[in-house]
C-alpha cells in the first residue's frame, strides 16, 4: 500500500458547515472526509457528483494548530429561482457564522500506488484552483513525496481516531455520500480529535515514515 | 421493541437523549434501560406498553412548557407557553395552550404512529443520526432541532436537475422518527437553565459533555436549584423556595448558577464547565443564536476556592451588591440600568478570566461612581486575593502597599479624575512610571494628615515592581480596583481603612 501526505493551510478563515444548521452556520472542527475527497476530486478535474474518489482512498487527518473558533455576522445570499434564467440580484439574510481561523491540517491518504501517484500529480498541478470550505476560501498546499506504508504497532497516535477516546473533542463528521437515484444521503463517522495532540494508547497504525496514522 | 441511540455529539440532541432516559427512569416503570458513556439502550419492551408510557410521560410533564398566569383583561387564570419554547402554538381553547405538535395534543396517537415508523427500516438516511429509516414522521424543524429554519431559500442545497440546470434539494425530510421523538421531547427537560427578558430575548443554557454519563450526573446534581414553574427565570433564590433570581444577563445567570451549585449542592463529582448558550429572540421569526462558553478549570477552581475560603457567593454577595451611584441625584440615587450593565459585565469578565476589564468596570464614570457596602468591599478584596494575589505570589504585606498607593491615587484624583483614567490607559511600563510620577507630584499639594494617606506606600510599590517588572500590568489593574474603591468610599463621605 502507498501513502501520501499533504499539508493544507486554509488562508485566513474557513468554515466546514454542519448541514443541519440552517438558521445559523456552525462548523466542524476539522474538514470532513467528504470535503477532503471533494478537494482531491477538484484537483483531478472530476465533474460534479462524481464520487469515485471515495471508493479509492482512505484518509487520516492531523490538525497542526489549535482549533481556533470564532463567530461573525455574515450576509448570506438566498437561493432563488430555478437557474433557468439569468438572475442579477439575490435577496440576503444576516446569519451568525462560526469560522476557523487559519487552520492547518496534515492529511494522509492511503491507496494503491497508481491512485496515489495520480493524486500526487493532481495536487502538484491541480486542474482547478483548490479551496476548502466555502468556494472562495483558497488553500495553500504542501505535498510530500509518496511513500510505501504498512501497519505497525505504535504506542501513541497523533491525529484523528475513529471512535470515542478520553480527553478528545468528539465529532460526528460526514464520511461518505451514498447515492440513491438522484438523491444523496450521508454516512457519518464518530471521530476523536486529541486535545493535547496525541492519544497514548497502543494501536496498529499506518507508518508514514515514523508517524503513526489512523486511516479511515 | 428495542432502541439503541449512540451519542450524537450534538448539544441539543445529546441533552435530548439524556432527558429521554431520565423521563423513562423517573416514571418508575421497570424497563430495561441503560445510559452508558456512549449509548442509550432500551431493550425488550412491548411497543404498546412503551407507547402508553411515553404518552403518559408527555402529559405529566407538559407543564414544563407552560406557566399559569392571570389574563390581564378578564383576570382568568390561563396557560401561557414559555417564551422560548419553539413549538408553534394555535389559538387557545378555554385558556389551554394548543400546541401545533400533535405529540403534545394527541400524545397517544402520535406516539403510536412514531413507534410504528421506528420499527420499519428503509432506504432513507437521517441527516442527523445517519441511520436508515423508511418514512419521516415530520420534517426537521425548529421545534425538534432549534438550529434549522424553514425558510426554503436557506435550507436547500444546489443541485443539478436532469443534469441541465440548478434546482433546490431540501433535505429536511431526511429526518428519522427516532430523532423527531427525541428532539421534540427535549422541551420537557426541566434541567435546562433559562433567563427571559420580556420583549427582548431568552437565554437557554445547555451543558455539554463528550459522554452521556457525566452529562446525566451533572444535570441530576443541579436539578434542585431550578424551579420550572416560573416564566422568566428558573434559578431559585434558595433551594426549596419558589422565588427565582432576576439576573441582568447571560453571564450573570451562569455565575449565579455556579454560586448556588458550588455553595448548596453537596457531593458533586462532576462540575461541568462547557455550556451552549442558545439565544431565542422574541417575535415571530425565531432564528436562534448559539454561543459556546468553555469555562476553564482555573475559573471553576477559583469559584470553589472563594466559596470555601469566605463562605460567600461571588454573584449574590459581591457582584449583585455593586451599584452605580449618580452624583448629585435629583431623583433616585442609583442608576439601575447602568448598575445592571456593570453587574453583567463584571460577571462576564470574571467568567472569562479577564481581570483588566473587570477592574475597568469599577472605575468612576461620568456622572457617578461605582459603590458598595463595607461587606461587599471585603468580599471584593477576598476575591482579588484568591484571583490575583495568590497566583502572583504577592504576600499580604505587599498588598498593603498596593492599597496604600490606591488610596493616594483616589485622593489625588478627587478633583482630577484624569489621573485614574491615565492609569487605566497605560500600555507600557514607561507610561505607568509616568503616571506614578504625576501622582507623586500631586502628593506635594495634599494635606497628608487630613487626607489620611501614607506616602511611603509609593516607595514600597516601586520596590515591589522593581523586583519583578513583568507583573506591572497586574499591579496596575489592582491599583485601579483599589483606587476606585477608595474613591467611592471618599465620595460617600465615609472613612477609609487601609
Amino acid at each position: 500500500m502507498f501513502g501520501l501526505k499533504f499539508r493544507i493551510e486554509a488562508l485566513y478563515f474557513t468554515n466546514f458547515r454542519k448541514s443541519t444548521s440552517t438558521s445559523l452556520i456552525n462548523t466542524y472542527s476539522i474538514p470532513p472526509f467528504t470535503t477532503l475527497r471533494g478537494m482531491i476530486s477538484n484537483a483531478l478535474g472530476l465533474k460534479r457528483d462524481d464520487l469515485r474518489v471515495q471508493d479509492w482512498i482512505k484518509i487520516g487527518i492531523k490538525p497542526q494548530n489549535n482549533i481556533n473558533l470564532s463567530t461573525e455576522m455574515t450576509k448570506v445570499l438566498k437561493l432563488k429561482g430555478t437557474g433557468k434564467q439569468y438572475q442579477k440580484t439575490f435577496p440576503s439574510a444576516p446569519i451568525f457564522k462560526e469560522f476557523l481561523v487559519n487552520p492547518i491540517y496534515d492529511v494522509y491518504v492511503g491507496s494503491e500506488q497508481e491512485v496515489i501517484e495520480k493524486i500526487y500529480n493532481a495536487l502538484k498541478n491541480p486542474k482547478r484552483p483548490l479551496y476548502i470550505g466555502a468556494s472562495d476560501e483558497l488553500v495553500d498546499l504542501m505535498v510530500f513525496e509518496p511513500v510505501q506504508i504498512e501497519k505497525k504497532p505504535f504506542n501513541e497516535v497523533c491525529g484523528v481516531v475513529e471512535g470515542i477516546y478520553e480527553d478528545c473533542i468528539i465529532e460526528k463528521i460526514p464520511y461518505k455520500f451514498i447515492q440513491a437515484g438522484r438523491n444523496f444521503s450521508l454516512e457519518y463517522k464518530t471521530i476523536s480529535i486529541p486535545k493535547k495532540g496525541k492519544i497514548c494508547e497502543e494501536m496498529d497504525l499506518f507508518d508514514f515514515e515514523g508517524e503513526g496514522v489512523v486511516l479511515v | 421493541m428495542e432502541m439503541e441511540i449512540s451519542v450524537y455529539n450534538d448539544i441539543w440532541m445529546d441533552n435530548a437523549v439524556e432527558n429521554f432516559y431520565r423521563l423513562i427512569e423517573d416514571s418508575e416503570e421497570e424497563l430495561e434501560i441503560n445510559l452508558n458513556k456512549t449509548e442509550f439502550t432500551l431493550g425488550n419492551v412491548d411497543k404498546e406498553d412503551l407507547g402508553s408510557l411515553l404518552s403518559d410521560i408527555i402529559q405529566e410533564n407538559r407543564n414544563n412548557l407552560i406557566v399559569m398566569d392571570k389574563d390581564k383583561k378578564t383576570g382568568e387564570i390561563k396557560e401561557i407557553k414559555k417564551d422560548f419554547v419553539l413549538i408553534q402554538e394555535g389559538k387557545k381553547i378555554d385558556g389551554i395552550v394548543a400546541f401545533k405538535e400533535n405529540i403534545y395534543t394527541e400524545s397517544e396517537k402520535s406516539v403510536k404512529e412514531i413507534l410504528d415508523l421506528m420499527e420499519k427500516d428503509g432506504k432513507k438516511t437521517c441527516v442527523l443520526c445517519g441511520k436508515t429509516f423508511s418514512k419521516p414522521f415530520k420534517k426537521m424543524q425548529q421545534a425538534t432541532y432549534p438550529f434549522v429554519t424553514k425558510i426554503k431559500s436557506l435550507s436547500g442545497i444546489r443541485t443539478y436537475k436532469d443534469g441541465t440546470f440548478y434546482a433546490f434539494k431540501e433535505y429536511h425530510d431526511s429526518f428519522c422518527p427516532t430523532c423527531y421523538l427525541i428532539g421534540i421531547l427535549e422541551w420537557l427537560d426541566d434541567r435546562v437553565i433559562y433567563r427571559t427578558f420580556p420583549g427582548d430575548r431568552t437565554f437557554l443554557f445547555l451543558p455539554y459533555f463528550d459522554n452521556f454519563e457525566d452529562l446525566a450526573e451533572f444535570k441530576g446534581g443541579y436539578e434542585p436549584l431550578l424551579n420550572k414553574s416560573e416564566r422568566y427565570s428558573n434559578i431559585r433564590v434558595n433551594i426549596g423556595e419558589n422565588k427565582t433570581e432576576g439576573t441582568p444577563g447571560k453571564f450573570s445567570t451562569l455565575l449565579c448558577f455556579y454560586d448556588k451549585f458550588l455553595f448548596d449542592i453537596e457531593n458533586t463529582n462532576i462540575i461541568g464547565g462547557d455550556w451552549a448558550i442558545i439565544e431565542v429572540p422574541f417575535g415571530s421569526v425565531k432564528n436562534v443564536k448559539l454561543r459556546l462558553l468553555n469555562l476553564t478549570d482555573s475559573t471553576l477552581g477559583l469559584m470553589k476556592e472563594f466559596i470555601e475560603d469566605t463562605e460567600s457567593r461571588i454573584y449574590t454577595e459581591l457582584i449583585k451588591e455593586i451599584y452605580f451611584f449618580i452624583d448629585n441625584p435629583k431623583g433616585a440615587p442609583v442608576d439601575w440600568d447602568l448598575t445592571r450593565k456593570i453587574q453583567e459585565k463584571l460577571s462576564e469578565y470574571f467568567l472569562i478570566n479577564d481581570f483588566t476589564h473587570f477592574a475597568r468596570m469599577l472605575l468612576p464614570k461620568k456622572g457617578g461612581r461605582v459603590g458598595y457596602s463595607s461587606g461587599t468591599r471585603k468580599n471584593l478584596e477576598n476575591l482579588i486575593y484568591v484571583w490575583r494575589l495568590k497566583e502572583m505570589g504577592i504576600p499580604k504585606e505587599s498588598l498593603n502597599s498596593i492599597k496604600g498607593v490606591g488610596n493616594i491615587i483616589a485622593k489625588v484624583s478627587r478633583n482630577n479624575l484624569s489621573i485614574l483614567y491615565k492609569l487605566d490607559k497605560t500600555k507600557r511600563i514607561e507610561d505607568f512610571w509616568s503616571v506614578l510620577r504625576e501622582v507623586s507630584r500631586k502628593l506635594v499639594g495634599l494635606d497628608l494628615e487630613k487626607a489620611k494617606v501614607r506616602p511611603t506606600a509609593l516607595d514600597e510599590l516601586i520596590q515591589l515592581i522593581k523586583e519583578d517588572e513583568s507583573q506591572w500590568k497586574e499591579i496596575r489593574d489592582l491599583l485601579i480596583v483599589y483606587a476606585s474603591m477608595y474613591y467611592a468610599i471618599g465620595s460617600r463621605g465615609g472613612k477609609k481603612n487601609e
